[in-house]
């Protein structure tokens, strides 16, 4: 009983012969004629929009650094220098300012720059109120263009953060064709700046490509093509990177920082990062809240950041990667103030309990959780986002240590549509999320704004002091002055503890150094990109420009015969025990 | 087969699709996660321009409204406009359906040569070692959540062994001599891909066609044929396996849904740009208008699908002619 | 007669277990589900294990060693006790959104097989609906619209899980509908639902049965899937969230196979259980196999 001989061969040989048409394609050479040298990045989001108004990942905004210009931009050190602008002078009355523009800068379509294309630009941010550089043109009343090359700009009050403004230019001559009611669904599919790079192609959920600008002002970057690659997970992301698809990859996954120092050729950095992951407490004093009433104490708020091991949650869940928080706003040298060893409050179980005891929390019917006099608990649920594997696991942590001092915590994993509608409608008692803060400090001090509940305020904290302070810090000129009030804005915050700090996060960056040199950290133990500056885009240098590209086809083409022979002599055995099968039957 | 048994299949179509698209429009509708903060993703944003953008994205009128606009835009065409990518949500679709369509199209087709293949053997010699063998290995492989595979085989095949890419479709940065050296590229980024969505899919492909080869030794025919005095093989080669194809048909259109989900599973383990992974990110980014075109545009296919596929399985079974 | 007709079931169930212990792939199916249910209700008194008790940063994917034969996980606790904890979630998962799939799919197949005409194509217009949409985007989308705790797991993966059955029942019920014993209790003026319940039902059971296994295989690769995809409860680990924190921690690249590939296996015995059942009860309820 047996299939005729032919028939099945034929099926198998069939088989094979789709298998390995398909495949086998894949093992010939790629042979290539002078490849540009392409600096590629792995990168786990894709920018949502190439229009500076309608994008609001950061992902984008590196982008814009790269394409675009803006007036000033900041050297390494993150001091602001000229970009666009070659000098400015700011009047006696602090309220005028006025920058002379570079001599001789072209668009990349050929089109000449001037101070129209300024005007534009921050006349269509504060009109449209849209993107996320409009937070820095606000406060400006009007822009003048007196000549090509020189623009004046006036402002209600001092400015202060007027020379920390990274909006790029855009080009007039593209844009006015484009209604201020348009932008918010103007795609920019090709966008036209100054930049050190030109755009070359977006393919959606692939990748970005950049090429050199032969005629950037600055000359032309080292870099032939820029191409980030987008990874839809991490762990493949530093798989590429470690076989040689990848020359960088951006924020890699905690737990692979330690085995990757192990490979050669590959440097990782954990870099200090703007910003921080906070654990909310729901603040709002307002009837509508619907939050628990326990949380208004701040004591009790006080008790949690006592309870939390924030060195541990950091090491188990991060891999280390970052440092313990406290005030709020990130390390960076000037704005941050550190609390005093008196006002510090370090993990320490035993505090949260006196704290709670003296607040008058005591466990009465002996099941491990504290009430208040009128028998209300100690027990909260916190939200975390489903999304981030890393909250959840610190959120389940959290629940365990706080358990010590006497306080419930039930975990609830949402996302982040259903989070952010609980925030907005005050139906939340913690949760735990993150910031990024900008160099000027008063973008992540305005988040505790009494105005910004509902909106940036997602704590719901109010406290009219410290809404004085902000306005008043924002029209301090002299940097050491405002750094005093910017000082004891984080003074109170710390003390009311609307958001337990947990840590400021790190940046973690993968290179191959055996491909690229020139790398630099920014500032000093910054990222290598994701810094606000395109300096390494700039800098780098291809070790050898040739060798480097193509390490990667070669080593497909050495294995290619290898798998076709594997796969051959697997048919031929099957195909023979087969017929060897049969002749037995 | 007669028309009326066309029409009736067609008519219970068309109802099918009209109720995808109700269910589909009020689904996403009831998410939670308030589409405004999505599309704006600006905090400080004036009431006015609040008012400017509902009224764009016609989120100012009554439901019903919408849902009249909805399903005249529908008529023209026109699926609406993404709220992430604020471009038209059939450009957005349309440039992620060729992956899709080569991943899902080259999986399937391998494993349905591969399925048969290894179901006629298995049928055959029911009951023998190479039987017992075959099955195992295809209730194993039909066993296997389709992204724990993806994983394993890229911590083996590429970090391990070294082999083959682990993303994308073509190395990002390349200038291509030739379009063969371009279809070499995507070939080699698919092996993966392609070999985890088939080794899921040739286990059921297997069993089915097993099951419907030993149903069909248990008819009349084959036994009037081997009574007739033709030679076994003639007789399976003839009559048995042109029978046993037939349900083959029907499931690999059904399959078409589950084929979906593979994918989704597939493109987030190997970063393919496809449609599975557009719908995953159009969910976490509560895009409305992309998700409903997603879904719309499968649902039809998969309806279409089944459609082609009755039609097939009554012309080519003599059976169900009468 | 009642008494004839017990008896007649009871010899039918005699000669089932009797073919069913002769069939390999049934008794191996049995063996394994029969291991890990006895994990699933004792593993926990053999094995303590407290979800909540963290390692410190050495222990976090540490490999595996004394004390801890299967190493640690990403938040540097027992992998073999995750594993045992997780068997009891999974399991129930599966059993619990089986049994709401099979009453949806049964109670509608029935209803539309037995009342026919209008109610008929209603009912298989709106299964044919469930047939159609992709099971994982409308999984995934009933999940994030009722939020990821493990009853709404349950609820999600028994909602979108019936329609197969639905369409198998429908047909029995049909071919039931026409027989003599209905007509009979029909004539005599037995109501719709008396007939439902004391005739048709109990004819479908079988049917049903081999049904439940089948797709209670499909409801743990869904539950696998969902938290895979970042759906699930984690505050109730199944073997799907592990492989969630495994992948999300990057385990495949750093290279820990212990935490990798543990809960997948769980996973491929229990469904491969449950599909050899599925097997073997088909090779011995179908009549037509027995003939060859």
């Amino acid at each position: 009983m047996s299939f005729s001989k032919k028939s099945k061969t034929v099926c198998l040989l069939t088989a094979v012969f789709v298998f390995l048409t398909i495949f086998s394609t894949g093992f010939i050479q790629t042979a290539k004629t002078e490849a540009p040298v392409a600096l590629r990045i792995g990168w786990s989001v894709e920018p949502d929009s190439l229009s500076p108004f309608i994008s609001y990942t950061q992902t984008g905004a590196e982008i814009f650094y790269l394409i675009y210009d803006s007036l000033v931009k900041f050297d390494e050190n993150l001091n602001p220098v000229g970009d666009l602008a070659e000098t400015w002078d700011l009047s006696e009355d602090q309220l005028t300012w006025t920058f002379k523009l570079r001599e001789g800068v072209k668009w990349h379509d050929g089109e000449p720059f001037t101070s129209e294309d300024v005007k534009l630009t921050y006349e269509y941010m504060l009109e449209s109120g849209l993107g996320m550089y409009c937070d820095f043109v606000t406060g400006i009343e009007s822009i003048e263009c007196p000549d090509e090359l020189t623009v004046v700009i006036k402002t209600e009050k001092p400015k202060a953060n007027m020379l920390m403004n990274p909006a790029p230019i855009i080009p007039m001559h593209i844009w006015k064709d484009v209604s201020v009611d348009e932008l918010e669904t103007w795609p920019n599919d090709n966008p036209i700046g100054t930049g050190p790079f030109k755009f070359v192609e977006f393919k959606q959920g692939e990748y970005i490509k950049l090429a050199a600008n032969d005629d950037y002002f600055l000359g032309r970057p080292k870099i032939d093509e820029v191409i980030f690659i987008l990874y839809a997970n991490k762990d493949t992301m530093v798989q590429s990177l470690k076989v040689g698809e990848l020359d960088v990859a951006l924020n890699i996954n905690p737990n692979q920082v330690e085995p990757l120092k192990e490979e050669d050729n590959i440097s990782v950095i954990s870099a200090d990062a703007l910003g921080f992951t906070e654990l909310a407490f729901n603040c709002w004093t307002d009837p509508a809240s619907k939050g628990n009433k326990l949380l208004l104490d701040k004591r009790v708020r006080q008790s949690f950041e006592w309870a939390i091991d924030k060195q541990q949650l950091l090491e188990v869940a991060y891999a280390g990667q970052g440092s313990p928080g406290t005030t709020l706003v990130p390390p960076d040298g000037f704005w941050h103030y550190e609390p005093t060893a008196d006002e510090l409050r370090d993990y320490n179980v035993d505090k949260a309990k006196e704290l709670l005891e003296s607040a008058g929390y005591t466990d009465k019917d002996g099941d491990g959780i504290r009430e208040d006099s009128e028998g209300n608990k100690l027990s909260f649920v916190l939200l975390l986002r489903a999304d981030n594997a890393e909250e959840v696991k610190l959120g389940q942590m959290i629940a365990g240590m706080v358990k010590e001092a006497g306080i419930e915590l039930k975990t609830e994993t949402v996302d982040d549509g259903i989070l952010m509608d609980k925030i907005a409608d005050g139906d939340f008692d913690m949760f735990i999320w993150g910031w990024g803060a900008d160099i000027d400090p008063s973008t992540i001090l305005g988040i505790m704004a009494s105005d910004q509940i509902g909106n940036l305020n997602d704590c719901c904290y109010s406290n009219p002091e410290y809404d004085q302070l902000l306005e008043e810090q924002a029209t301090i000129m002299d940097e050491n002055e405002r750094q005093k009030v910017v000082w004891e804005m984080q003074k109170i915050i710390y003390e009311d503890a609307p958001y337990v700090i947990l840590f400021y996060d790190n940046s973690l960056q993968a290179v191959r150094t055996d491909k690229w040199t020139g790398w630099k950290q920014i500032p000093e133990n910054g990222p290598y990109f994701f810094n606000l500056t395109n300096y390494n885009y700039l800098n780098l240098e291809p070790v050898e420009p040739v060798a480097a590209q193509q390490t990667a086809a070669e080593k497909g083409g050495a294995i290619s015969p290898i798998i076709i022979i594997i796969i051959i002599i697997v048919v031929i055995a099957i195909i023979v025990s087969q017929i060897k099968k049969k002749k037995k039957g | 087969m007669n028309k009326n048994h066309i029409l009736k299949k067609i008519i219970q179509s068309v109802i099918t699709i009209i109720l995808v698209l109700i269910l589909n429009y009020f689904l996403f509708r009831i998410m939670p996660g308030n589409p405004l903060q999505m599309i704006m993703r600006n905090p400080k944003a004036t009431p006015e321009a609040i008012a400017k953008t509902k009224a764009l994205f016609g989120l100012d009128k009554p439901w019903y409204v919408q849902f009249g606009i909805y399903i005249k835009h529908l008529l023209q065409g026109d699926l609406g406009t993404s709220f992430l990518y604020k471009k038209p949500v059939g450009a957005v679709i349309a440039s992620r359906v060729i992956p899709t369509v080569l991943l899902v199209g080259v999986g399937e087709i391998i494993a349905v040569i591969i399925g048969t293949l290894i179901g006629i053997v298995a049928a055959w010699k029911r009951g023998q070692k190479i039987d017992v063998t075959l099955l195992s290995f295809s209730l194993i492989t039909y066993s296997m959540p389709t992204f724990w595979l993806g994983i394993v085989f890229v911590a083996f095949f590429s970090v391990h062994l070294k082999l083959f890419p682990t993303t994308g479709m073509v190395t990002p940065g390349l200038t291509y001599t030739s379009t063969l050296a371009k279809i070499s590229d995507i070939a080699r980024h698919m092996f993966l891909p392609v070999l985890t969505l088939s080794l899921v899919m040739i286990g059921e492909y297997a069993l089915i066609m097993r099951n419907s080869l030993l149903d069909v030794f248990t008819e009349d025919y084959i036994t009037t044929a081997y009574a007739k005095g033709f030679p076994e093989k003639y007789v399976v080669r003839k009559h048995a396996v042109p029978n046993a194809l037939l349900p083959m048909v029907t499931i690999v259109a059904i399959n078409l849904g589950l084929v979906i989900a593979g994918a989704i599973q597939v493109e987030t383990i190997f970063s393919w740009p496809g449609l599975g992974r557009l719908m995953y990110d159009a969910l976490k980014n509560r895009d409305y208008p992309l998700l409903q075109g997603i879904f719309l545009i499968v649902t039809i296919c998969v309806i279409i699908a089944n459609l082609c596929a009755d039609m097939l399985y009554s012309y080519l079974d003599p059976r169900v002619k009468n | 007669m009642e008494n004839a007709k017990k008896a007649a079931r009871k010899r039918k169930i005699r000669k089932f277990i009797e073919s069913f212990k002769t069939n390999k792939m049934g008794m191996i199916g049995a063996i394994i589900l029969g291991i890990f249910i006895f994990l699933a209700i004792f593993g926990p008194i053999i094995y303590p294990y407290d979800p909540m008790q963290f390692g410190t940063a050495k222990d976090v994917m540490a490999p595996p060693g004394p004390g801890r034969i299967l190493g640690s996980d990403d938040m540097g606790r027992d992998v073999l006790g995750g594993l045992i904890s997780g068997t009891r979630i999974s399991l129930a998962v599966g059993i619990l959104a089986t049994i709401i799939s099979m009453v949806v799919g049964t109670i509608i197949g029935v209803a539309s097989g037995y009342y026919g005409g209008r109610t008929d194509a209603i009912l298989m217009r709106f299964t044919d609906m469930f047939l159609v949409i992709p099971w994982l985007p409308l999984m995934l989308v009933l999940a994030a619209i009722l939020g990821s705790s493990i009853w709404n797991i349950i609820l999600v993966i028994g909602l979108t899980s019936w329609a197969g059955t639905a369409r198998v029942v429908r047909a029995q019920a049909l071919s039931i509908k026409e027989r003599q014993f209905v007509e009979r209790a029909k004539s005599i003026g037995a109501d719709d639902r008396h007939i439902m319940v004391k005739h048709i039902l109990p004819n479908v059971f079988p049917l049903v049965f081999a049904n439940t296994i089948l797709v209670s295989a499909v409801a743990i690769l869904s539950e696998t899937t969902l938290s895979f995809l970042g759906m699930g409860d984690p505050t109730h680990p199944s073997w799907g969230m592990m492989l969630h924190f495994a992948f999300e921690s990057g385990a495949a690249s750093v290279g820990a196979f212990w935490f990798l590939l543990p809960p997948g296996l769980c996973v491929v015995a229990v469904v491969l259980a449950f599909t050899f059942l599925g097997y073997a009860f088909d090779e011995i309820l179908n009549p037509k196999l027995e003939r060859r």
